[in-house]
This record gives C-alpha cells, sequence and structure tokens, in this order.
C-alpha cells in the first residue's frame, strides 16, 4: 500500500518540480548562452542583458533551494487539510502509511532538487573550473573534505572516515527532521479552529525554538568531549529521534485529532 | 433485518458544545435511509464519525460488525457535501486512483456514467462546472460496489433537473442489497426513495421509523410530518 500512495504523492508533486526543473534548465542555457556570447561585448545593452539573466540565474538558483520545501508544504497542506483531505482519509490506507509516504515523497524531491541544483551550478560554472575528470573527482573530494575537515579543527581533532560519514548522514536527517517538523506543524496547527495557518506557524518556531535550546546544551556540554566524531554521532542520534518524534505527533494528530472543516 | 450499523451511546462534544448527545441506532442492510434535519443538527458530524473523520468523544460505532477504521473505509462509500478531488487532476487519474484504492470499484461502470454525462477521461476537473464535478463525484461513489453508500446532501445547490438525475443515479447504481444513508433536509425531493427516516435535532434522534410507519401514524407526508416536528 506504501508503493500506491508513494505513487500518488510522487505524480501530483511532479506536476509542481518538473516544470521548475525545466524553467532551471532553460534559464541556465539561457544565462550560459549569454556569458558565452556578449562577455567581451562593452556594448550597455548587452551588458543590461547580461545582468538580467544572471539575476535570472541567481533566482533560479534560489528556488530551487527554496522551493522544494515550499512546494512539499503546499501539497501536505491541500492533500491533508482542505477539501480533498475528505478524501485522504477515507481511503482504506493507514493514516501512518499516508503520513510515512509524505516523508518519503519530500526526501526523494529534495534529492532530486539537489541535483538539478548541482546540475544548474555545474552547467554555469563548470567550465571555469573543471578542464579534466581529475579536476572533478578533486572537487568532489574538496566537498567531502572540507566540512569534516572544519569540524574536526574546531574540535582538535584529526578528521577521519567516520567523520566524513557522520557528516553525510547528519546532512541526509536534517531533511528527514525538516519535513517532519514542517509536517508535525501543519498537523498541530490544524487543532485549532481558527486561524490554522498562524497555528501551524507558532508550532513550527516552537519546536525550532525547542530544538535550538536542545543543541544548544548538548554542544556545550560535548564541547568538553573534545570529540568530533561523539558530537556529529549525537547530532545524527538527535536529529533522527527528534525526526521520529515529530513523525509520531503527526500520525497520532491526524488519526485522532482531524479537525476538517 | 440483518443491522449494518450500529451506533451504540455515541457522543461528539467540541469543548462544551454537544454535537451528538448519546445517540444509539441500529441501521438496517439494503434500506434507503434518509438522516434528516435542519442546519446544525448533527447530520454532517454524525457521518463525519461513521468515516472515521472525527472521533467520538464517547460511544462506538460498527459497522459490517467492524469499529470504525480500515476494514470500515474498505465497506464504505462516502460522497461528502464538497469538491474533494483534486481540481489539477484529469477525469482518467481520477478513475485509477478510484480503481487502485478501492477493490470494489466498477472502472467500467463508472466510465458508463460519466459517458452519459458527456464527461471525457481526458477532461482536467478545473475546467468543469461545480454541477458536473459533484455528478462526476456522485458516479465515482455510485461505481463502487459497497455495503453501504453515505452521501452528504447529496441535492443541496443543485438545480430540480440535476436532484432528479442525482437521485435516479442512486437509485439504479447502489449495489444490490446495499444500504443508502442520504443526509439532507430537502425532505420533499428525497421521501419518494427514502425506505426509513431518521429525524435529528440538537445532536439528538427525535424520531426513527420506516416512511410507511410514519405516514400511517402521522396521516402526512414525512416533509409534512418534519416541518411540524422543526418549525421554527
Amino acid at each position: 500500500m506504501l508503493g500506491k500512495v508513494l505513487g500518488l504523492d510522487m505524480k501530483a508533486c511532479a506536476k509542481m518540480f518538473l516544470p521548475m526543473y525545466l524553467v532551471a534548465a532553460a534559464l541556465t542555457g539561457l544565462a550560459k548562452l549569454t556569458m558565452i556570447l556578449f562577455q567581451h561585448n562593452d556594448n550597455t545593452l548587452v551588458s543590461l542583458s547580461i545582468g538580467l539573466t544572471m539575476v535570472l540565474y541567481g533566482v533560479t538558483i534560489f528556488a530551487l533551494v527554496i522551493l522544494p520545501m515550499v512546494f512539499m508544504v503546499i501539497y501536505f497542506y491541500r492533500h491533508f487539510l482542505t477539501d480533498q483531505g475528505y478524501l485522504t482519509f477515507t481511503l482504506p490506507v493507514k493514516t501512518s502509511t499516508l503520513v510515512v509516504s509524505q516523508q518519503i515523497n519530500g526526501i526523494i524531491w529534495t534529492i532530486l532538487s539537489v541535483v538539478v541544483l548541482c546540475a544548474a551550478l555545474f552547467g554555469m560554472f563548470g567550465n571555469y573550473i573543471i578542464d579534466s575528470w581529475s579536476d572533478i573527482k578533486e572537487m568532489f573530494r574538496g566537498i567531502f573534505f572540507f566540512v569534516p575537515q572544519a569540524l574536526a579543527e574546531f574540535f582538535g581533532n584529526k578528521v577521519n572516515g567516520l567523520t566524513r560519514i557522520l557528516v553525510i548522514s547528519m546532512l541526509v536527517v536534517e531533511v528527514l527532521f525538516l519535513y517532519s517538523s514542517l509536517y508535525a506543524s501543519m498537523a498541530l496547527g490544524q487543532l485549532y479552529t481558527k486561524h490554522k495557518i498562524l497555528g501551524s506557524v507558532i508550532a513550527y518556531i516552537g519546536i525550532r525554538i525547542a530544538v535550538s535550546i536542545l543543541n544548544s546544551v548538548a554542544s556545550f556540554v560535548l564541547f568538553y568531549v573534545n570529540s568530533v566524531n561523539v558530537y556529529l554521532a549525537y547530532q545524527v542520534v538527535e536529529q533522527i529521534f527528534l525526526g521520529v518524534f515529530c513523525v509520531g505527533i503527526t500520525i497520532y494528530i491526524l488519526k485522532n485529532k482531524l479537525n476538517l472543516d | 433485518m440483518e443491522t449494518l450499523v450500529n451506533i451504540q451511546n455515541l457522543t461528539k462534544k467540541y469543548g462544551s458544545v454537544v454535537a451528538l448527545d448519546n445517540i444509539s441506532i441500529n441501521l438496517p442492510q439494503g434500506r434507503i435511509i434518509g438522516l434528516l434535519g435542519p442546519n446544525g443538527s448533527g447530520k454532517t458530524t454524525l457521518i463525519k464519525l461513521m468515516n472515521g473523520l472525527l472521533q467520538p468523544t464517547s460511544g462506538e460505532i460498527f459497522i459490517g460488525g467492524e469499529p470504525v477504521g480500515l476494514e470500515t473505509k474498505a465497506m464504505v462509500s462516502y460522497l461528502p457535501d464538497r469538491n474533494y478531488l483534486n481540481n489539477g487532476d484529469r477525469v482518467k487519474n481520477v478513475l485509477k486512483q478510484f480503481e487502485q484504492f478501492y477493490e470494489d470499484f466498477d472502472r467500467d461502470k463508472a466510465e458508463e456514467m460519466l459517458d452519459s454525462l458527456q464527461i471525457s477521461s481526458k477532461m482536467k476537473l478545473k475546467s468543469m462546472s461545480k454541477g458536473t464535478k459533484e455528478k462526476m463525484q456522485l458516479a465515482l461513489v455510485m461505481s463502487r460496489q459497497a455495503k453501504i453508500y453515505i452521501l452528504d446532501e447529496p441535492i443541496a445547490g443543485v438545480d430540480p433537473a440535476a436532484r432528479d438525475f442525482i437521485l435516479r443515479t442512486i437509485m439504479d447504481h447502489r449495489h444490490p442489497g446495499a444500504t443508502v444513508l442520504i443526509s439532507t433536509h430537502l425532505i420533499a425531493d428525497i421521501e419518494p426513495v427514502l425506505d426509513d427516516a431518521i429525524f435529528l435535532q440538537y445532536g439528538r434522534i427525535l424520531l426513527a421509523n420506516t416512511v410507511q410507519n410514519i405516514r400511517s401514524e402521522k396521516g402526512k407526508s414525512v416533509d409534512e410530518v418534519f416541518r411540524e416536528v422543526f418549525r421554527c
């Protein structure tokens, strides 16, 4: 059943994401072409055109970072908390299946958006920094070394394989927690009779403040342990726990306290 | 007559507001039942509870011997009083969705009904009028071979010709032996098709009887009894 629900969710979200990817590809191509054709042209109008296409390109990059989250929130809201919820919650499908599908859906589209973002960046600037395949390998080595290296130096430690694995794991579970906290906030918000969206925003702020306080306390304590791997492992476990906790809250509220208008 | 729906001591409160007040009733199999009452009487609350869209404050509902849940959602074909389909979808995608999730969905029947409404499978829902969308939803709901059809205000806000069409569709396409529960406050239109009537006011059952008995005991139509009972 999860497969069926996920298929439905992904198809529905494709209507939002695929046009965005096409526009991103088109604007990247336009910006790149403009750069190649006119980069040595001093004409004012041409310079303005280059400027405009670069602004559009910048907006595209920004959109690829922000819009996945916006789209998933809109989809969750429409699918669960508006009139469409009358169909969603009367399907012979467990509430847990519906919610887990939303999580997986969000993670998949985020990963795809990151791939498109990297392609857009590479498409625009790749030829300035990449001359060969070994340059590409060096670039990825740099990415996967830089962040762990910086963290390890902060703790006065040396980087090892575990550090790199934990950094990547942390990025993945951050996405899990991002969506689970957004969905939990919306589930909490719909408990209000009026001003449900405001309730969701307040709930989200509350969750983030609570997590920040928890992180601050933990960071203070873990700093004295003086191990980057312990710190990262704690972050991974904490995010997983909080993500699962938020998923649990969402399932409980939608199953037992659903309040569709 | 075998009981299909068993409602025991059902209460639903929203804070201090009592929407349903300790109601108990059995709905038999194979009957067309009118759930009748003015606005705010608790009809939609009862229907939402039967569909698992709300949880009771106390009491229980059993459908086909099962408490409201996954199993009963497979037995119940529900038409809410609003458009619950995604406007961005095409008809063929909605048909596919119903086919995927409801084992008792008869796609051929649905397509036949949609053809008679001149609704093409390639049409987008957002290109349809409100009335057409409502008819489409009804066609989808009646294409299921459900044990009970629960229709919440199916003829409200539509013209008389559309009302006739809706009532004909309900009568002609319900699965044999299935119960139909229709909530409405437009009694005169629905009375000719009803077997039983339940009057609801302020969350309580005022009357529950067969239409035949109501007419013979009161010497009046159900519509006239309704107007008398719920006179402002």
